[in-house]
């Protein structure tokens, strides 16, 4: 049995100054036990939206949430939260202001009817994984964005529920501290087994945590698979131009014909496709794959040496291009060639 | 120059404000009025002696029954006003929200249009002449005024707060008993003092409703004092609004201390 599935979930936001905005249009996928869901977009493409559907905060406009074989969502349906076994980090972090962060922790426990002497022992573990400790006797008025971050992931751990929804919960944390937590989160998550859904616009930390990792772009889903087969295969230009660092490039050529035979064109690099004359043809480049010689097709408008790689990036025939190079010893303004050993066509 | 003027301003409102005050403290210690068109001014605690002691007027059971009927109209105002406001900030449509104005067109009605009807009723029930009478009037008008402060900071309180109250296992009135209402504490101040001065100042149902001094407020109470002397006893009257105004006045100074903004602070980022 599907652990959790959601089929065919529309919703449409209404608000008093922007009238209707439609969030989702029909996203569907399932989920299994045990597994680390992540669902990487843009901003406003609907993630926290489908997560407070998921929680039973909002209703549906049209589809369906099935919970452990339960339909718990659907126009008509909607289980409250409280009877999901759940629980979730909210992006705004949602920490109770009134109390400390014993308090702000203990809150969920307290309202499952654990017993104290549970509650503290359970606390203080998580506190002390989170490396908040000291700050117990805190209100969340006195933390760091970071610290409260940490507060509203340990509210939601202590718990210990089946499914546990996440909200960008490291967002605002810093980068080491940050890789930490991620190996802290995926451990807790194997050790526990319980099912995450992890909702980031971080790849990295999309790709290392994701089992499955799920694409989504203005409401709908874009592409779903494990984080490396989506890397390697994306589906979709949106998909190809969103994972990699720098992600790959992606541009529309014209078929024309060379000698009577169909190629496509980029600067001074050419390659025989199959197709009528004229017809557009999206292609999709890793910057890895693009090495650079002297030449005069591209120019380069800027140049990033981010540890021992280089990110170069060119101008030239209507496009804009980024190549990634070891080492590399490329100048703003210098005109070059480019070599393209790999690419990928859309349909 | 700016700074001149926005003294010269606070300084106006400030006299504004406090010139009637300091005149009917002044009236309420003196013998009688002729220093006002005049005279000489002499000083005396004869007024509030009288109006205290004296046989005739009862002013201390006037203020007792006041604060009775206003403390306990308030209480029972905002203790309903809450759950609405909140069930309004959270649950009703945008549409439906637009209109919470209209809440308080209940307020706008004029009492003397209905005060007719509620005294066959209230006679009817036998309650006429009762704190009854009173708290349940003074609870129905001040109730939209009450909503209508408390919806406003209800608002304030970001939603995310109490969803993630619902998903940690607390129903509906759970959230509002351990988180809607400790955040509504300023709000809840400020509400109790409006409503509390509504119930104390309402003269109209607190005159149709009472029949003696066992129920009588202070604004009835005074307005009486005409009758009890023949004409207007000033100094009496000035005597018996300086002594009304002391129990608002330590209600707001104990009531300030929870009148502070930012308590939401540290929530959410
Ligand atoms: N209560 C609401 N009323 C009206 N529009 C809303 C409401 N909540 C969200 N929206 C709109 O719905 C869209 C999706 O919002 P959502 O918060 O789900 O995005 P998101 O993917 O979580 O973005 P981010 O990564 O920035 O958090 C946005 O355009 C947002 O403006
Ligand atoms: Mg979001």
């Amino acid at each position: 049995m599907t652990f959790l599935k959601v089929q065919g979930i529309y919703k449409t936001h209404r608000s008093g100054l922007r009238g209707k905005v439609e969030v989702l249009k029909g996203v569907s996928f399932d989920v299994e036990e045990g597994e680390f869901f992540v669902i990487l977009g843009p901003s406003g493409c609907g993630k926290s939206t489908l997560l407070n559907l998921i929680a039973g905060l909002e209703k549906p406009d049209k589809g369906e949430i099935i919970l452990k074989g339960r339909v718990v969502s659907s126009p008509r349906v909607c289980v409250p939260p409280h009877e999901r076994d759940l629980s979730m980090v909210f992006q705004s972090y949602a920490l109770y202001p009134h109390m400390t962060v014993y308090g702000n922790m203990e809150f969920p426990l307290k309202m499952a009817k654990v017993n104290k002497k549970e509650r503290e022992k359970r606390i203080r573990e998580v506190a002390e994984l989170l490396r908040i400790s000291h700050l117990l006797n805190s209100k969340p008025s006195e933390l760091s964005g970071g610290e409260r971050q940490r507060v509203a992931l340990g509210r939601a751990l202590v718990k210990r529920p089946s499914l546990i929804l996440m909200d960008e919960p490291l967002s605002n944390i810093d980068a080491s501290l940050k890789q930490e937590m991620r190996l802290e989160i995926k451990r807790i998550q194997r050790e526990t087994g319980t099912t995450f859904l992890y909702v980031t616009h971080d790849q990295i930390e999309a790709m290392a945590l994701a089992d499955k990792l799920m694409i989504m772009r203005e409401g709908r889903v874009e592409q779903i698979g494990e984080p490396l087969e989506v890397y390697k295969d994306p589906k979709t230009p949106f998909v190809a131009g969103f994972l990699g660092f720098p992600p790959m490039n992606v541009v529309s050529r014209k078929v024309f014909l060379k000698d009577g035979k169909p190629y496509i064109k980029l600067g001074n690099w050419e390659y025989p496709v199959e197709g009528p004359e004229g017809e557009e043809i999206v292609i999709g480049i890793r910057p890895e794959y693009i090495s650079l010689r002297k030449g005069k097709s591209f120019v380069i408008t800027s140049v990033e040496r981010i540890g021992n790689e280089t990110f170069v990036y060119l101008e030239g025939d209507g496009v804009r291009l980024v190549a990634k190079e070891k080492g590399g010893h490329a100048t703003e303004g210098g005109k070059v060639d480019i070599a393209v050993y790999k690419f990928k066509i859309f349909l | 120059m700016k700074r001149f003027v926005l003294i010269l301003g606070l300084c106006f409102f400030t006299i504004f404000t406090l010139l009637p005050i300091v005149l009917m403290i002044f009236l309420s210690f003196s013998e009688d009025m002729d220093f006002l068109l005049g005279g000489d001014l002499s000083l005396t605690f004869r007024n509030y002696r009288d109006i205290l002691f004296s046989e005739e007027v009862s002013f201390g059971r006037y203020i007792i029954n006041s604060l009775i009927v206003s403390g306990l109209s308030a209480c029972l105002s905002l203790l309903l006003s809450l759950p609405s406001a909140y069930a309004f900030s959270r649950f009703a449509s945008p549409f439906l929200s637009r209109f919470i104005f209209l809440f308080l067109l209940i307020t706008m009605f004029p009492p003397i249009s209905t005060v007719g009807f509620l005294f066959q009723v209230f006679s009817a029930l036998g309650i006429i002449n009762t704190y009854l009478s009173l708290i349940v009037t003074h609870t129905a008008w001040s109730l939209p005024l009450g909503v209508w402060v408390m919806y406003a900071y209800t608002e304030k309180i970001p939603k995310d707060i109490d969803r993630s109250a619902l998903i940690d296992g607390a129903g509906l009135f759970r959230t509002m008993f351990y988180i809607i209402l400790p955040l509504s504490k300023p709000a809840l101040a400020s509400a109790y003092i409006l409503l509390f001065l509504y119930s104390f100042n309402e003269f109209l149902f607190a005159y149709m409703f009472t029949v003696d001094e066992s129920t009588r407020t202070v604004p009835v109470g005074v307005a009486l004092f005409e009758g009890l002397y023949g004409q207007i006893p000033w100094g009496y009257i000035m005597a018996s609004a300086s002594l009304s105004v002391l129990p608002v006045m330590i209600g707001v100074l104990f009531l300030q201390k929870y009148i502070i903004g930012g308590l939401t602070k540290g929530s959410v980022r």
